[in-house]
């Protein structure tokens, strides 16, 4: 960073930043702001809490992706979400979510429920959501003339409507399947290919019915005739025009958190970061007079605006994250205190003024870099090691880092300059 | 303090005996098993009143309780082989008509759930120790001469594993349950303890561009720049852990072991920049001192 630039840039930059810094405070604070004088929505932010401090369920399922090519599984999982997604919708929830990762040769699906403490009737209502599937006879290995019956490739995921119909002929409903062009086109080859033999349809994993192919069926419609009564046939018919599972998905787990000790998170969360600020600005200030009060006031700048930006960008704050925080708090102030012994020797030497200044934060730089880049190599590995709530930790952490790099390496540059050259 | 390099051997010797201890300590301790890594259903519940442990576990036998961990005041662990939600349902109701509780929360994971993790964690573990080294040294890459970067990452390779193994054996002593908490505090500690070798190596460096003799007076060069450091390297240290010490009165209830064993990792990270990292960088020249000499 040149020093003709800090020269220029700092005389208005201070100015500018104190009105920063208030409308920050304004938002870090909008809660207890808010109780005296009305603020308008856009300011009075609140902070996300997750699901470990606020309380709800998680449910993991598993989706068996084996059968699938491994460049199609990203939107096999995207697909499943969708339809998940759109089930859990109608709960009437607030805020759910669904996400997943990818695995070996599965994938994870994971429901958030915020403040559903009992899940069971949501994990039966998601467990009802059909995989259907669509077997072709395969000639047993062995010499006799038994098949057994094998996935063709075609399911559910290329449904396009289910309906209730007669026909003539049957007392029972049938169920019609409408499927997309892609699987009108699969179809088609399949009922070519096994003409005059059984295709069996499988309805989570259950053969419901294995009518013999008569005819090659262009138009994508398929009928599912089983002894069904009406009501029978409706439930099936909406549960498939509901959404049907692109491949097949089990529970894998399910964690429920009641939340009782994220009620006063929010006080929490300021109060540690007042004690630590406040700990480790006595330290400074001792050890480092005049320099130590610099570093604070940059410190408090720093805490600052880390909640500013949880809340602008609606950063959803763990247990964990909250820990890493305040750890972050701990680490910033190391640039400082880096600066600071450099600004000693620098002095011992013989330098002043802007010089000083200018030189004890070039020599300072690489050792603040690197230790800011190996906080974030480990950083970055933890946020992608776990889907948990440890994920937060990492989060705030990184951003922590990012931040103090402001704070700690320019901000306290151009106070240092403003206080002690001119 | 001068003289660190002089007095290595004893910094070797201590550090092997913990690194041992430690070793003996991770392997016949066994950790307590999480469901985070193996699998199986835990409730985590605030149980008013007496508990008699034994009377409790026998009671829920049928749900398949097998253990039961006092926390903290009223704080209990119930861990399951596997529960799901409606048997976790009947669990409650049914512990409700002999105890008066609060649960504060019900995790459930498969036990391949808890494989994976396991597999990702060693690697993620290893992957951090290896890429801070290589980042070390590309970061040490010019004006080092007679010091190869490579030894640099090296150095930072062996202090970081043996802060990490020692880390362990902390976590071990104490009977932590290895959860994923403590892979946060692994991989944090390893993030962190290389900043102090950082501030060590970058002043090695500095005073090797300096001097003029360089490889004659390596052993001095180490040791000033051991002594030049000090200071921030004690208070860059000592702020972070005021910091975990502040965040342990309100947070520790509730994770304890992440900042224990967080705190435990910066002094002994501390301690191996300063006595363990930089005299390997003198191992690895001291022979070549020699040959100059004769």
């Amino acid at each position: 960073m040149g020093k003709n630039f800090f020269n220029k840039f700092q005389e208005n930059f201070l100015n500018f930043f104190i009105v920063l810094i208030i409308f920050i405070i304004l938002i870090d604070f909008s809660q207890f702001f808010n109780k005296y004088f009305f603020l308008p929505d856009f300011l009075n932010l609140k902070f996300k809490l997750g699901l470990d401090l606020a309380g709800g369920s998680i449910l993991t399922y598993s989706a068996d992706l084996s059968n699938i090519k491994s460049e199609e599984r990203k939107e096999t999982m995207e697909i499943l979400k969708d339809v998940i997604e759109r089930r859990v919708n109608l709960f009437g929830i607030n805020e759910p979510k669904v996400s997943y990762s990818l695995t070996e040769n599965s994938g994870r699906l994971y429901v958030e429920l915020p403040g559903i403490k009992s899940p069971q009737e949501a994990i039966e209502k998601i467990g009802e959501t059909p995989y259907l599937e669509f077997y072709i006879p395969q000639m047993a290995t062995d010499s006799t003339s038994t098949f057994n019956f094998v996935p063709s490739g075609l399911t559910g995921r290329y449904l396009k409507k289910a309906q209730v119909e007669y026909v003539s002929g049957l007392i029972e409903p049938v169920v019609t399947l409408n499927f997309d062009e892609e699987g009108a086109k699969i179809f088609k080859e399949l009922t070519q290919k096994y003409l005059e033999q059984p295709i069996a349809i499988v309805l989570d994993g259950q053969i419901i019915s294995s009518p013999v192919v008569k005819e090659v069926i262009e138009n994508g419609n398929a009928q599912i005739t089983g002894k069904f009564s009406l009501k029978e046939a409706q439930q099936l018919a909406r549960r498939l025009n509901e959404g049907t599972l692109p491949v097949k998905m089990e529970i894998f787990g399910h964690q429920i958190i009641s939340g009782s000790y994220g009620k006063d998170f929010i006080n929490l969360i300021l109060k540690s970061s007042f004690w630590v600020f406040l700990i480790i600005a006595a330290f400074m200030i001792l050890y480092y007079k005049e320099g130590g009060i610099i570093s604070s006031i940059a410190l408090f700048v720093y805490a600052l605006l880390n909640i500013f930006v949880y809340k602008i960008f609606g950063v959803v704050l763990t247990l964990a994250g909250i820990v890493g925080f305040i750890l972050s708090i701990g680490m910033a102030i190391d640039a400082n205190i880096l600066i600071l012994e450099r600004f000693k020797e620098e002095k011992k030497a013989g330098k002043s003024g802007l010089n000083l200044i200018n030189d004890s934060f070039e020599r300072a730089w690489s050792s603040i870099r690197d230790s800011n880049i190996t906080t974030l190599i480990s950083s970055i590995i933890l946020y992608f090691l776990t889907t948990s709530f440890v994920r937060g930790f990492a989060l705030t952490l990184s951003i922590g880092v990012l931040i103090s790099m402001f704070t700690a390496v320019f901000f306290t540059r151009i106070l240092m300059i403003k206080v002690w050259v001119r | 303090m001068g003289k660190i390099i002089e007095k290595r051997i004893i910094f070797y010797t201590l550090s092997i005996l913990l690194f041992i201890v430690s070793l003996i300590l991770i392997f016949t301790n066994k950790f307590e098993k999480s469901v985070d890594f193996y699998g199986g259903s835990q409730v985590e519940i605030i149980i008013k009143g007496n508990v008699d442990v034994l009377g409790l576990k026998n009671d829920f036998k049928k749900f398949g309780l097998a253990e039961v961990l006092k926390t903290g005041n009223e704080r209990y662990i119930l861990k399951f082989n596997q529960l799901s939600e409606e048997e976790h349902q009947k669990f409650l109701e049914e512990l409700k008509s002999k105890y008066d509780f609060e649960e504060e929360s019900f995790t459930n994971i498969s036990p391949i759930v808890g494989r994976e993790l396991r597999k990702r964690t060693v690697s993620a573990i290893l992957g951090v120790l290896v890429m801070i080294s290589i980042y070390i040294t590309f970061a040490f890459r010019k004006k080092v001469k007679p010091i190869s970067s490579f030894i640099f990452g090296l150095a930072t390779l062996i202090a970081l594993f043996h802060d990490v193994v020692i880390s362990l054996g902390f976590v071990s002593l104490n009977r932590f349950s290895f959860d994923i908490n403590i892979v946060v505090a692994l991989l944090t500690l390893a993030g962190f303890s290389v900043h102090d070798t950082i501030v060590v190596f970058d002043r090695i460096r500095e005073n090797l561009s300096l001097s003029n003799k360089k490889i004659l007076e390596l052993k001095e060069i180490i040791n000033l720049s051991i002594k030049q450091t000090l200071a921030r390297s004690i208070n860059t240290s000592l702020t972070t852990i005021l910091a975990l010490i502040v965040g342990y009165f309100i947070f520790g209830y509730y994770v304890k072991s992440l900042i224990l064993t967080l705190i435990f990792g910066i002094l002994i990270g501390t301690y191996s920049s300063i006595f363990i990292a930089s005299p390997i960088i003198y191992e690895f020249y001291k022979n070549k001192i020699k040959n100059i000499k004769t």
